[in-house]
């Protein structure tokens, strides 16, 4: 009994260490200000170009390790946040969790279904780009990276990137939350000539 | 007529009492005979301080790389194949070819027929031979339809078992080193995309090292 109470004592003190800990390294106050948690609408596929559109309503909007919450201003709203620290509440997605909003996926790794997401909904979704790449979820399916097209992803064990243009030369302008130092935008990548990458698809595109 | 009002109430008492002795045995009962693919449940070789709950120990198998790839992922391996068994889920822990960090294939028993069924993936990198984060996985479930968490753990140096509190028990997993060790829980928030672990480290003879709650997070 006086073991089990120890534990107990010693479970709250750790609980309030962290927390203690989480508050001194809270680094910004945009997902506590500016963030909700509002429920998805169920919405009928969309097309690719309307994916794309979401996609860059993401761009400039920053990066945030384990985030997914940003709003339009064109401006990383919390610069310089920690890398790879996902409780400092900063503006952004990260790779995987800007690339499950822009594919409107739902929570339900089983359901394939269109899921709209509020831009200031923090939402991350299950799939790391390590899932992604392995075709994770009933939206995802691995394909051949030649057959990619606009709004396909290349993914790799630690990244995922959207294709959002093929260029002349056969690189891609690839849209994606890139990390802190970055924020997400438009870049050209060679990611398709790389072994690490895989090309994946969401199914159910209406065109 | 007295006797009877007088007897009145032994209905009642009688069941609550025969609630309560249900409610310790359904406690009793929570505790899994068995394991993910079916095998017995068994105590850790020593009981672990501060473990309220029935402790089962989880099973650990280690393989060299180039042996029959419990995954698929698992074939460009390199060095040792850890694979760990536990009641709700499976796991393995492998190095790959050129890439510092380490990888994982999670798996649950999803339809109740004692086979592991690879449902999650995850890869950490590793800095100066730690992992910058557990790498949570939550697409996996159980045959409940429940979501189950994986995650890595690093224990401390001279922690020997980890234990993981679960609803009605406590899954034990021998460490070895700051080696990670993949472990399960059932506190999975979908909403959110977390997961939280109480877990403690415990010295090889049970002593109590430590004890904490780790809250993951899906990321990257």
């Amino acid at each position: 009994m006086l073991v089990s109470r120890t534990l107990l004592v010693t479970f709250g003190l750790a609980l309030c260490a962290g927390w203690a800990g989480s508050a001194a390294a809270y680094h910004t106050r945009f997902v506590a200000d500016n963030c909700n948690y509002a429920a998805p609408t169920p919405t009928s596929s969309i097309t690719r170009d309307g994916s794309a559109a979401v996609a860059l309503r993401g761009r400039h909007e920053g990066y945030q390790w384990g985030g997914g919450c940003w709003n339009d201003n064109d401006r990383d709203d919390s610069p310089g946040d920690p890398h790879e620290n996902p409780a400092t509440g900063g503006e952004g997605g990260d790779c995987s969790g800007f690339t499950f909003k822009v594919w409107r996926e739902p929570l339900d790794t089983a359901d394939a279904s269109f899921h709209q997401w509020g831009l200031l909904r923090f939402v991350h979704g299950p799939y790391t780009a390590a899932a992604f790449k392995a075709g994770t979820g009933a939206p995802n399916v691995t394909v051949s990276k030649s057959s990619l097209i606009k709004m396909d992803a290349l993914a790799s064990d630690g990244h995922i990137g959207l294709v959002y243009a093929v260029n002349p030369d056969g690189s891609d302008q690839i849209i994606e939350a890139k990390g802190e130092a970055y924020g997400t935008n438009i870049w050209t990548r060679t990611y398709r000539g790389s072994s690490s990458y895989s090309g994946v698809r969401r199914v159910g595109w209406s065109s | 007529m007295e006797l009877l009002s007088r007897l009145a109430p032994l209905p009642l008492c009688l069941g609550v009492a025969l609630a309560l002795q249900l409610g310790c045995t359904r406690d009793a009962a929570q505790a899994p005979a068995i394991l993910v693919d079916g095998s017995p449940a068994r105590p850790p070789p020593v009981t672990l301080e501060g473990v309220d709950a029935p402790q089962i120990a989880t099973r650990v198998r280690v393989a060299s790389a180039g042996s029959r790839a419990p995954c698929a992922l698992a074939k460009a391996a390199r060095g040792p194949v850890v694979e760990r068994l536990g009641v709700t889920g499976a796991s393995v822990t492998f190095s790959a070819l050129g890439r510092r960090g380490v990888h994982a294939c999670d798996a649950t028993d999803l339809d109740g027929s004692r086979i592991e069924r690879w449902c999650a993936h995850a890869f950490g990198r590793l800095v100066a031979g730690r992992l910058r984060d557990p790498r949570l996985s939550i697409t996996c479930r159980n045959g409940d339809d429940e979501p189950v968490g994986f995650a890595w753990i690093q224990p401390g140096p001279a922690t020997a078992y980890l234990a993981v509190r679960q609803q009605g028990y406590a899954e034990v997993y021998t460490a070895s080193g700051a080696t990670p060790v993949r472990v399960t829980a059932s506190g999975v928030d979908l909403s959110t995309s977390r997961a939280t672990f109480a877990i403690s480290e415990h010295a090889r003879n049970g002593t109590l090292l430590r004890s904490y709650e780790l809250e993951a997070r899906v990321s990257g």
